[in-house]
């Protein structure tokens, strides 16, 4: 039993559905864990191909971002015992009840192998060190090492615990003297005992199958076995045995379900895996899974039969099914079949349906990458990026306006998309004459964060385009101050020179992709030697698969001195693209924005922060 | 699945049987295909059930798997072409005959028909590789039948070279030529005073026990319709023992190896001075080797013959 065996165990025994693992290195570990949701983090990018996601960050980036619960975290980052101690502290913090942390490296059996830093050699650091000191500090926490692969330490919260006593200075002629107390290790047969883990050695599983082999659990369990090891014929057969011999529905609802997938696994049996999904949903229409899988099924199928399936499929799961039950077999959860009825709704010609259906799972559901990917994909095709209808700020909605500036009573229409020329005469109370750096000018006037300043506030400033149909466009409409150019190249102190005094008003960065417009706030702000008052950033998070650019956003700019006022602003109710920041010397009117602070990655309808409702 | 063993001088090795289907069985009834309880499910683009066979050394003592290889049968296949759906040799049954080690099982593919015959290739091992001998290939002619459909599961008789208990109850003895390719029934044995309800086919191979007896675990099967007309079917094996002159003396009562209603052993051979080891497939879907004393062989024997 080596370290991944034990994760895999701990996963099987309490169900485990999320795992993250702390360094993953090449993936030897990482690939062969057999748990739904897997999450990696590793610094360096070892090109590991996976059935997970890797995150590239060290572990404390990535706790330090990370919102995410799970079952069974594993350890195996940096071996140094500062780090191993922050790392499990911070896996603590983001167990579920009733999780493992496993940590490797535990139990090195020589000096030389625990010396930091690393020099050569076979080598466990000093992580020993972190599992004592916290043995001895934690409370309501168990923690033992499995005499095994290096000693595997195991970690999981019980109440009532108190820390150990560790006496002694934590030294290696220390830990030879005090390795069982200090670790308390464990064998490996102690440690199957302790959590009556199941056997997983194929000859003892074989011995109680001949023993009783009518035995559903028997049957099951060496089918388990069979299917891991990708003997799938034979799990097929043992699948089966056990359906016809369970007495409890669930069981014989899972050996359908897990029989078909190996058909699936070998491929080209199509009818006999849809035969079996089919019959699973018989024996429990109320269960989940089969309606999940039996959907995605058709959606692979592929033909114009298999979409309405999919779809019908998918939407009596949706309106039969007990999503409350404990899952019997992996499977997305309700947003699995979401994800089925938004795709196939599009393919039997219900698109507002498949639309509403894909912006709902991106903005109520926490997909995994893999399909926010797809639903990201499947609404770029039909092409709703794009603002179609701006809701604009009218002199209709004057008596709505929450915080209003002088001037704001004489408000035609505003132009911007999601009310960013606003919230710039808020934060600024109606500033007349004010001054602006617009980075991705766009259309002069449709959209356009700019045009309400100048035209009816008097500002004046520079706008700057990489399109040049759009600077012809510019000129061609009578507005002046749009240049040509590449904002990752203009010289910013140059180009902002006309602009007197310290402080320019207001810069707009909006320019693709949103690498681009970070790097050009970099730029900026490191180059014009100007201050500004008022930001508009767009880092377009609703439609990447991660918040790369915000976050870096938020460095820079709170480097800079730089307070968020505005969080996740969208200009409808999905498409969170832009943050608002303030300069920290001009925060009288920051406090208006408050409530979008508490987006927590979902988008804020701008609308609604500058409008009673009507 | 339907794996066969052989005790080369003490080297354990086994020819296992890989097959391109899976096999589905609803045992009970209750989770049936919907091409009925017992079906071959072939891939959906292949209609073809085709068989490879692999060559595989087991460590003598933890009978763990130490090395295998597919069986390169590029000899004999290439002056065929291929014509029925059962593609292959197979339920092969592993030995040696006059120092030369030979597999011999039925194979379908070489009319259009689907005519079945044994066919006995030498095999030979260099360590690495398994090649069949060029020129080796003997399809075996049905004796008195020629125009018999299929014969299969001959049991190779270990001492006795170039011999098969081809039919049990009758017991049918064949010898063969190889050289010139002729078959022919050397003694057939009026039927046996034991009553069996079902025909004994063939199943490992037959091996000499001493005082001129010999052993070998055969298989039955009853074959039946399910209640909506579909194919079903139960197997079932037995040691039968025969005397010197062929007559059988012995059987056991009829049993399953791991309660599966199909399981077909192909391999027997002795382990040790007082064990043999068996292999059996179970539910054309997985392998099996089985350590048996002989004395449990016996008493079996000894209970039903009570």
């Amino acid at each position: 039993m080596n370290r991944t065996d034990i994760i895999n165990a701990l996963i099987t025994k309490i169900g485990a559905k999320s795992y993250l693992e702390i360094g993953v290195d090449n993936g030897v570990n990482f690939n062969n864990i057999r748990c739904r949701w897997k999450t990696g983090v590793d610094p360096v990018d070892h090109g590991v191909i996976t059935d997970g996601q890797i995150i590239q960050a060290t572990s404390d980036q990535f706790f330090s971002r990370n919102t995410e619960l799970f079952d069974v975290i594993f350890i195996d980052g940096l071996h140094h015992a500062d780090q191993v101690e922050r790392d499990i502290r911070n896996s603590l913090n983001v167990l579920k009840p009733g999780g493992f942390v496993v940590c490797h490296d535990m139990n090195p059996q020589s000096e030389q192998a625990q010396v930091i830093p690393f020099f050569s050699g076979h080598w466990n650091g000093d992580c020993w060190k972190a599992f004592v000191k916290l043995r001895g500090e934690l409370n309501g926490v168990e923690m033992l090492t499995v005499d095994t692969d290096e000693g595997c330490g195991v970690i999981w919260q019980q109440e009532g615990s108190v820390p150990v006593r560790v006496s002694g200075e934590l030294t290696y002629s220390n830990l030879e003297k005090n390795r069982n107390d200090w670790l308390n290790i464990m064998t490996v047969d102690q440690f199957k005992t302790k959590f009556a883990l199941p056997p997983d050695d194929f000859n003892t599983l074989l011995r109680m199958y001949s023993e009783d082999p009518a035995n559903a659990q028997f049957n099951f369990t060496l089918a388990r076995y069979y299917d891991k090891i990708d003997q799938k014929a034979a799990a097929v057969t043992f699948y089966t045995r056990a359906a016809e011999r369970a007495t409890d529905q669930a069981l014989q609802y899972e050996c359908l379900i897990r029989a078909a997938q190996c058909f699936e696994w070998q491929g080209t049996r199509g009818l006999s895996v849809r035969g079996l999904l089919q019959r699973a949903l018989t024996v429990n229409p109320a269960r989940p899974e089969a309606y999940y899988y039996l959907s995605r099924w058709y959606e692979n199928d592929n033909t114009v039969e298999s979409w309405v399936n999919c779809y019908t499929v998918a939407v009596q799961g949706l309106a039969f099914a007990d999503f409350t039950l404990q899952p019997v077999v992996e499977y997305p959860g309700k947003w699995g079949l979401l994800f089925e009825k938004a795709v196939s709704a599009w393919w039997v010609g219900l698109c507002e349906e498949s639309k509403d259906t894909f912006i709902e799972l991106l903005t109520q559901y926490p997909i995994d990458r893999a399909h926010r990917q797809a639903a990201l994909r499947n609404l770029g095709m039909m092409n709703q990026f794009v603002t179609k209808e701006i809701t604009a700020f009218t002199f209709l909605k004057h008596h709505r306006l929450l915080h209003r500036f002088p001037g704001s009573e004489a408000i035609d229409r505003n132009y911007s998309e999601a009310y960013q020329d606003m919230f710039v005469l808020t934060a600024l109370n109606g500033k007349r004459g004010g001054t602006f750096l617009e980075l991705g000018a766009g259309n002069p006037f449709y959209g356009n964060n700019t045009w309400l300043l100048e035209s009816q506030f008097g500002w004046t400033g520079i706008s700057v385009d990489y399109d040049q149909k759009l600077v012809d466009e510019w000129a061609k409409n009578g507005r002046t101050g749009c240049v040509y150019g590449n904002a990752l190249q203009l010289n910013y102190a140059e180009l902002l020179r006309s602009i007197p005094g310290e402080f320019v008003d207001y810069l707009q960065v909006d320019l693709d992709p949103p690498e681009v417009s970070l790097a050009a706030l970099r730029k900026v702000l490191s180059e014009s030697g100007k201050k500004f008052r008022v930001i508009t950033f767009e880092h377009d998070s609703y439609c990447h698969l991660d918040n790369i650019v915000q976050q870096e956003s938020i460095d820079v700019l709170r480097e800079a001195g730089y307070v968020r006022v505005g969080v996740d602003i969208a200009p409808d109710s999905w498409r969170n693209y832009e943050d608002w920041w303030v300069h920290q010397d001009c925060l009288e009117h920051h406090d208006y924005f408050e409530s979008s602070k508490r987006s927590n990655g979902r988008a804020v309808m701008a609308e609604e922060l500058f409008l009673s409702a009507p | 699945m339907n794996p066969s063993i052989f005790n080369d001088r003490g080297k354990i090795i086994t020819v296992l049987r890989h097959v391109n289907y899976t096999f589905y069985h609803s045992e009970k009834k209750i989770f049936l295909h919907p091409w009925g309880p017992l079906t071959y499910l072939h891939p959906e683009k292949d209609m073809h059930l085709r068989t490879t066979n692999y060559f595989c050394e087991l460590d003598p003592k933890s009978l763990d798997m130490k090395r295998f290889t597919r069986i390169d049968m590029s000899a004999g296949d290439s002056k065929y072409e291929s014509c029925w759906t059962f593609v292959g040799l197979e339920d092969a049954r592993l030995f040696r005959w006059n120092e030369k080690l030979y597999i011999c099982g039925v194979r379908r593919d070489v009319k259009p028909n689907g005519e079945g015959r044994m066919e006995l290739s030498e095999i030979v091992d260099d360590g690495q590789t398994v090649k069949e001998v060029p020129d080796t290939r003997f399809r075996i002619p049905a004796p008195n039948h020629p125009d018999s459909y299929c014969e299969k599961n001959w049991m190779p008789v270990l001492d006795q070279p170039y011999r098969f208990v081809k039919w049990t109850n009758p017991t049918e003895i064949v010898s063969i030529d190889p050289v010139g390719r002729t078959c022919r029934t050397e003694h057939l044995v009026q039927p046996n005073k034991f009553a069996f309800p079902r025909d004994i086919r063939g199943g490992s191979q037959v091996i000499p026990i001493g005082n001129g007896r010999r052993i070998a675990l055969t298989h039955e099967v009853d074959l039946f319709k399910s209640d909506v007309g579909r194919k079903d079917a139960v197997y079932y094996h037995r040691f039968i023992t025969w005397d010197s002159d062929w007559n059988i003396v012995a059987s056991t009562p009829v049993f399953h190896f791991m309660d599966a209603h199909v399981e077909f052993a192909t391999g027997m051979c002795p382990y040790g001075e007082s064990e043999v080891l068996i292999t059996f497939g179970y539910q054309d879907n997985a392998a099996y080797v089985l350590r048996a004393p002989i004395s449990a062989i016996i008493e079996l024997q000894a209970s039903w013959a009570s």
